[in-house]
């Protein structure tokens, strides 16, 4: 997969990437939730 | 004791064939503990895993192509938390209480590709569970799709910056650590 200059400008604008990294945290709490840890 | 690839069994089913692994995740193994010789454990890499993860293939030269399960970084890390639990309840209570299949699993990784908080980047790859379990996720991946991805950007350069502080600070037993993922 290509990454197209697009892509490159979302990946680097810091508004959007702050929301990401609140999704992803969000991703990880609910996978470790799910998750067994027993 | 050991596979022919020298490693180590454990407590789980071996000799299915994909169709039937796939349609079985208590295949996988929960304990990691030898079934001959129950003082042996075996963790991340040393056990051996009853078969791929993903539909074998073979190319046109008649190579096989198995993808074999992810065994290191947070897998190993969750399967050494296990061990080392029961072999506290074994020393302890003369029986094991934990447990965890890699179809029960969940793991996170990070490549980085550059690590400025300001302009580096990194890969983020999440996944739940680690072994698709087709029973509880009835889709095509056998997996949950909220949570499995791949994504790439600066936010990840920021996730592996947390990682690494949150981890120093597990493996240093301070305040807290044990609420940390591995």
């Amino acid at each position: 997969m290509e990454i197209t200059p697009r892509d490159r400008f979302w990946m680097s604008f810091k508004p959007f990437q702050l929301i990401r990294f609140v999704v992803l945290n969000l991703k990880i709490l609910k996978g470790v939730n799910a998750s067994k840890r027993a | 004791m050991a596979g022919p690839n020298g490693m180590v069994k454990v407590d789980a089913t071996y000799g299915l064939a994909y169709e039937d692994l796939i349609r079985n995740p208590d295949a996988w193994p929960e304990r990691y503990q030898n079934p001959r010789y129950p003082e042996i454990f075996a963790a991340g890499i040393a056990f051996a895993p009853p078969g791929p993860v993903s539909q074998p293939h073979v190319n046109p030269n008649g190579m096989n192509i198995t993808s074999a399960p992810p065994r290191t970084g947070m897998v190993s890390g969750i399967i050494g938390r296990v061990v080392a639990l029961n072999i506290v309840d074994l020393v302890k209570r003369g029986r094991m209480t934990h447990g965890e299949r890699m179809t029960e699993m969940y793991a996170a990784c990070i490549a980085s590709m550059g690590d400025s908080l300001w302009d580096g980047s990194a890969a983020t790859i999440m996944i739940y569970p680690v072994v698709p379990d087709f029973r509880r996720y009835p889709n095509e991946q056998g997996r949950d799709l909220f949570v499995t991805q791949m994504e790439m950007g600066l936010a990840g350069a920021w996730m592996k910056r947390m990682i690494h502080s949150t981890f120093m600070h597990k493996l240093q037993g301070r305040i807290g650590w044990r609420l940390i993922p591995e």
